[in-house]
């Protein structure tokens, strides 16, 4: 051995020598008259040699011998030490090619383990820089690899499915199923296959309910997805999984069919045409008869979608599969659709629809088989049910296209441009059937209905019609509009238009909007001739119209003059209800536009605004002297100057701040200096001179019809953002000047508008409050009037510190409550208390109003006390105003604030219900309905003295209005909800006799309520 | 699932303009609404059929047309159609609407329902056992009968108002 070891070192350059040698001594290990070991030993000095290539030498024989050694000389102990060697040695780059060939030798042992390959992968990773060797190193290296990962991982999947077998807890299958997934995507199964299903498949259908305290929430649902996604993780599952899944299928658990249903649909693309086509025909029987005979729609939608995705699957296969089984399927539907009035009618449809959406082929095999027929079929029928479920069917195939091929609404899809819907040969059919349906003098409006959604549905067809197509459907939609009697139907028109509005608006703009402008009346007589022909008021019909459909901003746009031009008419020959809908249409137009964030609507701020200012401001300048009668003007109107100032409102707020900032000063420029030559408004130069009264509209002095444009100045100021900077210089002055006027103005419009305002400025800009006080206190000694004015300017200014939370807005609000006891004041208090409590229009998030986080919980926190220790020490004539008051507070709480609170409260709730005063009752009633919905512990407490007191107010007496019947029935019948039965059931006879006599109301909606009610008892 | 009686019953559409709009009347407090036939119409139009998860409406069970209602008289009289002759539903119909309206109508009023005539082969049978008091009493006893009489009457509130597709 030695004299070989030592010949093999010193024939360094000659293969054929070193070859021989090498096999000399692998025969006489094999033949065992030695081994490695002894080998190792006579090696040891030029393996441990201080010269690189007599170690690398020495190490190429060892690995040289360990190639063609036999398994049985390697034994556990031997291959560690020597896979411990080897690994050490990496280190030494000089004789790593030789040290790889050796690794590459070991892990061909059948003894190499687990262990030692997780040591070799180390120790490469660690030591080897694979890159920097020559190609036959890096090929050792990925020999290496190779071998570990097929050999030894296949150790680890055993493990794991051991492991795993028999888990029985959520939390850990859930993690389970997830490393099973992962199995299958990253390593090499196939030897694992069948039991690794096994395992998996064990736990299907999950059955599990989660505990009822539920600590974990793990759901079902969890556990069937994370399931699912094992089973439909690799094909090679669907030769075990088909039969079992299909016979799952067939159980008469809900559940667990849902499940299968939903699985195999998962399943069925992942495995394969190949794999399904054997179950075929079973499937399409259970799969039908789940559709057909469905107790509820989830059952039929997932069964519609595994057929989708079978068909979709089978679409990737061979064609001669696809065309059998949908053969299958299109002779079964048409025969059933032979006699369209059945209910089998329906299903068929939906059945051909997800056939046909599954994929392009699909869609062709159907289309062409089916449509010719059902569109002749439908042509030969005269019944009108018959030809509607027909023409539901048809309706179908444009769903499916849509599905399929896209549609102009979502223009993300990334579809191909020739990926054109094979419904296309049939356009010039399905429009005509479609139209005639609509226009089908027969009465059947669901045959009408039907047309109508076709129509729509196909304009949203991708790549269906061309533009003047699309121009002659809306003119039919156009006509159902304006001359259709039927509500419904028109209402369908008219929202199929509006949807079609927003992707064509440039049809809709062409074709739709001038007709529909055109029936608007311009003049006199059209106006009259509107009146008498037909309905009462044609026109409102069309705004109503316009107002749905004309949102878009080119539309809109166009729309805008038009309604000016109309409103000039209107106003002109004072014409206040149809300027008053003229303006409301502009008005809702720009809420909806707001609420779909439209940035279009700022633009207006230039010239809808100055428009409608100038065309309010210039009557309003004619003096007294003027004779009035001649002088005739719509904005003369409270209502019209308040819809106008709700357009102003809304533009104003989508202004943003630079935008508002320029707005404002022009309005305040116009409303307090009554300069009305600022280029902003549009007065025509010759009528200045003609006016002989100056703008003043914020003075006590100025004619009511001035006065009345507050509002608008109101609605432009009210709603800036606090970042505006206020363009007057001195602020505290300006309030005190419009609180002056509030207080002493006769005008109760101006007056309640210059309050909002005040308190609007107050909240946003102003910080100094020190006048306020002194305000209230003024208000004892007056006359009535100005006291209760300056109680309701008060009020304002106190809501607006409420929102800011300002520790002052206390103090006031007690000032406030201390009026319930006063005679004269008690109710204008109340209505006040109410106001503070409240949402309102003007201070309020769109308004851009300060509003600070908890000021409700900190307003109640401070008034309830209050409120409770007024209503022990006031007079029993002044008490139930307390309750009032506590009632409007508890209504606007935030529900956990009410909860915590409430056990207090409770007597004193109880108390009000027996006081006369019905509006306190019906809103304790809500509380209580609140309270039972949310905390329905509390009310447990209380049921003995709550329940008869409800009783008692579902009957007719005196004091309880069909308001607090009802209510109180609602909250009688909600308790059984929410109460535990043993509670409940000492009352429940009581209550089902009591019940008896609310079934007699004379009154049908307290009738309705208590049928319910008992009912739930 | 047993086999049904009648496993594919012709469905109708609930005509949609047979629904009580509520005007100012209704919620005016001086004004009394007498008991009228689309009040019971609506109390019973939302029973489930036994069989199916379809309403007595949609199957053409009971109609507006054959509920007639004298509310001075205290009378109330209802006919319905079983949807084919043989029907062995129909006495459990029956039963629903009358304890439908045992529970909802005043107890002033006396409630005949009957099967619409020739509409079932043993008509007779039917509204006999429908019409006497102890008859109807005597099922309500059994607690297997009143569980699927209850479990009909769950969507009785809904008031046609749909609850699926």
């Amino acid at each position: 051995m030695e004299r070989l070891v030592r010949n093999y070192m010193i024939t360094s350059n000659d293969e054929t020598e070193s070859k021989s040698i090498v096999s000399k001594i692998a025969t006489s290990i094999k033949s065992g008259q030695s081994n490695l070991i002894s080998l190792v030993q006579v090696l040891g000095e030029f393996l441990t040699s201080e010269d690189i290539t007599i170690r690398a030498r020495g190490t190429a024989l060892l690995s040289a011998v360990l190639a063609d050694c036999p398994q049985e000389q390697v034994n556990n102990a031997t291959i560690r030490v020597l896979v411990d060697f080897y690994c050490e040695r990496l280190s030494d780059t000089a004789s790593v090619p030789e040290l790889l060939q050796g690794i590459s030798s070991l892990t061909c042992f059948t003894t190499f383990h687990h262990e030692n390959a997780s040591r070799v992968a180390n120790s490469i990773f660690a030591s080897v820089n694979v890159q920097s060797f020559q190609q036959t190193s890096r090929h050792y290296v990925f020999q290496i690899f190779d071998r570990l990962l097929k050999n030894h991982l296949n150790d680890f999947v055993n493990g794991f499915i051991q492991a795993m077998d028999g888990e029985k807890d959520p939390r850990n299958l859930l993690l389970a199923f997830s490393l099973v997934k992962l199995i299958i995507h990253e390593f090499d199964i196939s030897q694992n296959v069948e039991r690794l299903f096994e395992v998996t498949f064990c736990y299907f259908p999950i059955t599990f309910k989660p505990p009822p305290d539920d600590p974990y929430g793990i759901t079902a649902d969890d556990l069937k997805i994370a399931l699912r996604e094992c089973l439909s993780a690799t094909s090679h599952f669907s030769k075990l999984a088909m039969p079992l899944l299909l016979e799952k299928l067939t159980s008469s658990s809900g559940h667990a069919k849902k499940d299968s249903i939903e699985t195999l649909t998962e399943c069925v693309p992942v495995y394969g045409p190949d794999s399904i086509v054997p179950y075929l025909e079973d499937l399409w029987e259970y799969l039908r008869d789940e559709i057909i005979n469905a107790t509820d729609d989830s059952v039929e939608n997932i069964a519609l979608e595994a057929i989708k995705s079978i068909i979709a699957t089978l679409s990737l296969g061979i064609i001669d599969h696809l065309q059998q089984f949908l053969k299958t399927i299109v002779t079964e539907c048409m025969e059933n659709l032979k006699e369209p009035e059945l209910k089998l009618a329906k299903p068929c449809g939906r059945i051909l629809m997800y056939c046909a959406m599954a994929s392009d082929l699909s869609f062709n095999i159907i289309i062409s088989a089916t449509a010719r027929v059902l569109i002749q079929q439908y042509k030969e029928s005269d019944l009108a049910t018959r030809k509607k479920s027909l023409l539901e069917v048809l309706r179908v195939y444009i769903t499916a296209s849509q599905n399929l091929y896209g549609s102009i609404d979502k223009s993300s899809q990334n579809l191909d441009g020739d990926f054109v819907t094979l419904l296309l040969p049939y356009k010039n059919d399905y429009l005509e059937i479609f139209s005639s349906a609509l226009y089908n003098q027969n009465e059947y409006n669901e045959l009408r209905l039907c047309g109508l959604r076709g129509l729509h549905d196909m304009i949203f067809l991708r790549q269906f019609f061309e533009d003047n197509e699309i121009g002659v459907i809306l003119q039919y939609f156009n006509r159902t509009i304006l001359e259709e009697t039927d509500r419904e139907i028109a209402d369908e028109a008219l929202k199929s238009l509006t949807n079609i509005a927003k992707y064509k608006s440039q049809i809709v703009l062409e074709v739709t909007l001038p007709v529909f402008l055109d029936k608007l009346p311009c003049n006199e007589d059209e106006l009259n001739n509107d009146n008498i022909s037909g309905m009462k008021v044609n026109y409102l019909k069309f705004l109503d119209a316009l107002s749905e459909f004309a949102v878009e901003p080119i539309l809109f746009e166009a729309y805008v003059p038009q309604v000016l031009k109309k409103l000039d008419f209107a106003s002109s020959i004072a014409e206040i209800e149809y300027s008053e809908s003229l303006l409301h249409s502009l008005h809702t137009l720009l809420l909806k536009k707001t609420s779909l964030n439209h940035s279009d609507i700022s633009r207006y701020v230039n010239s809808l605004v100055p428009q409608l200012l100038t065309k309010s401001i210039m009557p309003s300048l004619h003096g007294k002297a003027e004779v009035n009668n001649l002088m005739k003007s719509v904005f003369y109107e409270e209502k019209i100057i308040k819809v106008v100032a709700g357009i102003i409102s809304v533009i104003t707020r989508n202004l943003n701040v630079s935008e508002q900032s320029m707005f404002i000063s022009h309005i305040i420029e116009i409303f307090t200096k009554g300069n009305l030559n600022s280029r902003y408004l549009e007065f025509p130069d010759l009528d200045k001179t003609s006016l002989d009264t100056t703008f003043n509209p914020l003075s006590i002095e100025s004619d009511f019809k001035q006065q009345n444009l507050t509002l608008l100045f109101t609605a432009a100021v009210g709603f800036c953002r606090k970042e505006v900077s206020f363009p007057l210089s001195n602020i505290s002055a300006f309030l005190s000047g419009l609180i002056g006027v509030s207080l002493n103005t006769n005008n109760k419009l101006q007056q309640h508008s210059l309050a909002q305002l005040a308190a609007s400025i107050l909240n946003k800009w102003n910080q100094v409050l020190g006048e306020l006080k002194n305000h209230f206190t003024s208000f004892s000694t007056e006359s009535e009037n100005i006291r209760r004015a300056s109680l309701y300017i008060f009020v304002w200014l106190t809501k607006a510190l409420i929102l800011r939370a300002h520790p002052l807005s206390y103090e006031c609000a007690s000032q406030i409550t201390s009026q319930f006891c006063d005679p004269i004041l008690e109710k204008h208090a109340l209505e006040g208390f109410e106001i503070l409590t409240g949402e309102s229009d003007m201070l309020n998030k769109q308004s851009f109003a300060v509003i600070r986080i908890l000021y409700k919980q900190k307003f109640f926190n401070y008034c309830m006390p209050k409120l409770v220790e007024g209503f022990k020490v006031a007079s029993d004539k002044d008490k139930h105003n307390y309750l009032i008051a506590l009632s409007y507070l508890l209504r606007n709480v935030p529900k956990q604030v009410l909860l915590s609170e409430l056990p207090p409260l409770f007597p004193l709730l109880i108390h009000s219900l027996s006081l006369p005063d019905a509006e306190l009752k019906a809103s304790t009633i809500d509380t209580f309905y609140i309270i039972s919905v949310n905390a329905s512990h509390i009310i447990s407490e209380h049921v003995s003295s709550l329940i008869p007191l409800l009783l008692s107010l579902t009957k007719p007496d005196h004091g309880n209005t069909m308001r607090v019947r009802i209510a109180a029935l609602q909250c009688l019948s909600i308790l059984p909800d929410h109460i535990p039965f043993d509670v409940l059931f000492p009352f429940k006879f009581k209550i089902l006799k009591e019940l008896s006599t609310a079934l007699d109301d004379r009154k049908r909606l307290v009738r309705k309520q208590a049928v319910d009610c008992r009912s739930k008892w | 699932m047993p086999e049904l009686i009648n496993a594919n019953p012709t469905i109708y559409i609930p005509s949609k303009t047979s629904h009580r709009v509520i005007t100012a009347k209704d919620e005016d407090e001086n004004i009394e609404d007498i008991i009228d036939s689309q009040e019971v119409f609506d109390l019973i139009r939302s029973i489930s059929d036994p069989e199916h998860p379809l309403t007595l409406e949609e199957l053409n069970v009971t109609q507006l047309e054959h509920v007639l209602v004298d509310d001075d008289k205290d009378r109330v009289k209802i006919e319905f159609t079983p949807t084919i002759p043989h029907c062995s539903m129909a006495t459990l119909i029956g039963l629903c609407i009358r304890v439908r309206l045992l529970r909802s109508l005043p107890e002033r009023f006396k409630v005949d329902i009957n099967v619409r005539k020739g509409t079932h082969q043993s008509e007779q049978a039917v509204n006999k056992q429908l019409n006497d008091k102890e008859r109807v009493a005597a099922a309500l006893e059994n607690a297997h009968l009143l569980e699927v009489v209850n479990q009909c009457l769950t969507t009785a509130h809904s008031r046609s108002i749909k609850l699926r597709q």
